[in-house]
């Protein structure tokens, strides 16, 4: 795995959406490491460090999170308000993917902080093109945060 | 004749009431003119007769008692007596009819004269028997009364009780009568009550005079009821007494509070389903998704090892998915459509048409519609996304269910009876066309959700909600909706739009 490429961390509770972005970011060529969290706790743990990830040494802070908003426990929208509340967290962008165009979590998600709001396509071509764009952008375009100063 | 008798004579004819005089056997002496008038004798005719000549048999004892008890007094007291006290008694007058007379005699000590005055009170006694029956008749018709009448006095005392408030509160007339109204209520007005009539009594403050109002009343039996009182005040004698109306609404009270139990139901129940709706079509497309992508996935995969037959499976689980996801949209659509508030505003009918009839129809080139409006189209207070749908899907389905070579679509605003309500409705819009109608069993089904009528190609399928939608958009705009058709000689779709009244 190439050192230099910025971690994406992917949190979305249900396995058929996962391999769906999976697929599409393969199709546009995405290099990037990608760890995959299932639920909003699961994200938590990992980047804290913290229960089944306690052992693991030498993790990776991630350059960007894509965030599932309904999700079983601690959901999308709790996970991005405690993120963006930690002064360590808050710089990492988060992206929200869902399948909710409700204007309500539009404000609400955009008024936390995050970076981008997008409603999963729902077919799979659409998918995959917005995939394209949205790796072009992040990763072509923006600068990121460092990946450094993580430990 | 003495000029002194001649004088008193004179002066005795001139006094209204009538007036006569008899020694100590009842012979009488003097009979005035008034006496003349009430008795129907000549003087001369009664002077020197006995005074039981002007009674029946019946009233010769009760004379006789009266001039003892007078006789009495007056010797006992050595004083000539007062005329005052009268009595009522029955007399006879010279065509031998009987007629009620007031009586007053008085005894002189010194020579055993008997004066006496009478007055024919026929008048009067005619009088009071019309006040008496007219009481009755009152208390007839205060019988007969649904509504519990009640009558009290300032002391809270009741005086009336009529048949319904006896069987409203359980207790008979007799029971009270002459009784506190405070024993037909439950406390704390039967505490409080003698306050309000002396709050009435000093400040003139109405607590429930000449305000119906809703109270809790008390049967006889202890149970409590609700009931509504009207309270008026009137004058009697002098007196002021109050009327109370009484009405047992206890079963009007029960139905109130199962409408509103029933409605409370029915509204939770709608808003369930609306939810119901929402929740379960968004949590369908989710595994409906996964279902595709996974087809996808096997085709972009494997296609090499699944050759035709496999491949032609994948096509068709995909082609499913994307119809079972329509499906599923139009429920999701169908909930907003109940759910969601609308956006009302005044909207010209004519513009809307235009506006939808340009994006719906076909080229002409293709096929041959025509739209017809055969009159100007009022504005209307509607949700005017709504309404264009409402107009685009009736509109699309005249050309759709259509096998004429020349399309015809007419819109048009009408008075007629609505079969809903047999109603004559002033203002209803129509969509008509001529196309290839339903049979009359089906007038119902055609509104219900996914029913659909025709076997169409996968390909032009539609998921037959159009209809559903349309009636949804009615009902949210207060109307109805119904279709008059025939087969193979089109429809014609009615529907009223109210928001606006």
């Amino acid at each position: 795995m190439d050192k230099d490429l910025g971690l994406l961390l992917l949190v979305d509770d249900n396995p058929d959406d996962f391999e769906a972005i999976l697929r599409s970011l393969r199709k546009s060529h995405f290099m990037n490491p990608i760890q995959w969290c299932q639920s909003g706790q699961d994200a938590k743990d990992f980047l804290y460090k913290t229960g089944k990830y306690s052992e693991h040494e030498h993790l990776k802070r991630p350059v960007l999170a894509l965030v599932d908003l309904n999700m079983p426990g601690v959901d999308g929208r709790q996970l991005l308000r405690e993120l963006k509340t930690d002064p360590k967290m808050c710089s990492i962008p988060i992206v929200v993917l869902t399948t909710s165009s409700d204007p309500q979590d539009i404000e609400s998600c955009y008024a936390l902080g995050a970076a981008s709001y997008i409603q999963k396509p729902v077919e799979f071509d659409d998918l995959a093109n917005a995939f394209k764009i949205l790796k072009d952008y992040w990763f072509n375009v923006a600068l990121l945060p460092s990946i450094d100063g993580y430990d | 004749m003495e000029t002194r008798e001649l004088q008193l004579e004179t002066v005795l004819d001139s006094v209204k009431d009538g007036f006569f005089m008899t020694n100590k056997s009842g012979e009488i002496l003097s009979f005035n003119y008034s006496a003349t008038q009430i008795f129907g004798y000549e003087k001369h005719e009664v002077i020197g007769q006995n005074i039981s000549l002007l009674l029946p048999d019946s009233e010769q004892q009760k004379y006789a008692q009266y001039l003892l008890d007078v006789t009495n007094s007056t010797f006992g007291e050595q004083e000539s007596k007062d005329y005052g006290v009268g009595i009522e008694m029955i007399a006879l007058n010279k065509g031998g009819n009987t007629f009620p007379l007031e009586l007053a005699i008085s005894v002189l000590p010194s020579n055993d004269i008997v004066l006496g005055t009478v007055r024919d009170i026929s008048e009067r006694k005619q009088a009071e028997l019309s006040i008496k029956s007219y009481v009755e008749h009152i208390e007839t018709i205060m019988d007969t009364v649904l509504d519990g009448l009640i009558t009290i006095d300032m002391r809270g005392v009741i005086h009336g009780f009529n048949a319904a408030a006896e069987s409203i509160f359980g207790f008979r007339a007799r029971e009270v009568i002459g009784r506190n109204v405070k024993m037909l209520m439950p406390e704390p007005f039967q505490s409080e009550h003698d306050s309000y009539l002396d709050n009435y009594h000093t400040t003139g403050d109405k607590k429930i005079i000449g305000i119906g109002r809703e109270i809790t009343g008390r049967r006889k039996n202890g149970y409590l009821f609700p009931m509504e009182l009207g309270v008026n005040e009137m004058t009697v004698q002098g007196k002021t007494m109050f009327v109370g109306t009484v009405r047992d609404i206890s079963e009007r009270k029960a139905a109130e509070i199962a409408i509103d139990s029933y409605i409370r139901k029915l509204q939770i129940s709608n808003s369930e389903l609306d939810q119901f709706a929402y929740i379960a079509s968004h949590d369908l497309k989710e595994p409906l998704r996964g279902l595709a992508n996974n087809a996808l996935f096997l085709e972009e995969d494997h296609a090499d090892s699944l050759e035709g037959e496999g491949l032609r499976r994948i096509a068709r689980i995909r082609f499913l998915c994307t119809r079972m996801e329509k499906l599923v949209d139009s429920l999701l659509y169908y909930s907003r459509l109940g759910r969601q508030d609308l956006a009302v505003e005044e909207v010209d009918l004519n513009e809307l048409i235009d506006s939808v009839a340009e994006l719906t129809l076909p080229e002409e080139t293709t096929q041959s519609v025509h739209l017809l409006i055969p009159k100007v189209l009022p504005k209307v207070t509607c949700d005017k996304p709504r309404v264009s749908e409402l107009f685009r899907n009736l509109i699309s389905n005249a050309v759709k269910y259509n096998n004429s070579a020349r399309k015809e679509i007419e819109i048009g605003v009408k008075s007629c009876v609505n079969p809903h309500s047999n109603v004559l409705e002033q203002q209803v819009f129509y969509v008509k066309d001529n196309g290839i109608g339903i049979e009359g069993r089906f007038f119902e089904d055609i509104f219900r959700i996914f029913k659909r009528l025709n076997e169409e190609d996968d390909s032009v399928r539609g998921t037959g909600v159009g209809l559903t939608f349309v009636k949804k958009i009615v009902e949210r705009h207060n109307g109805q909706i119904w279709v008059e058709s025939e087969l193979e000689q089109g429809s014609c779709f009615n529907f009223t739009l109210k928001l606006g009244e």
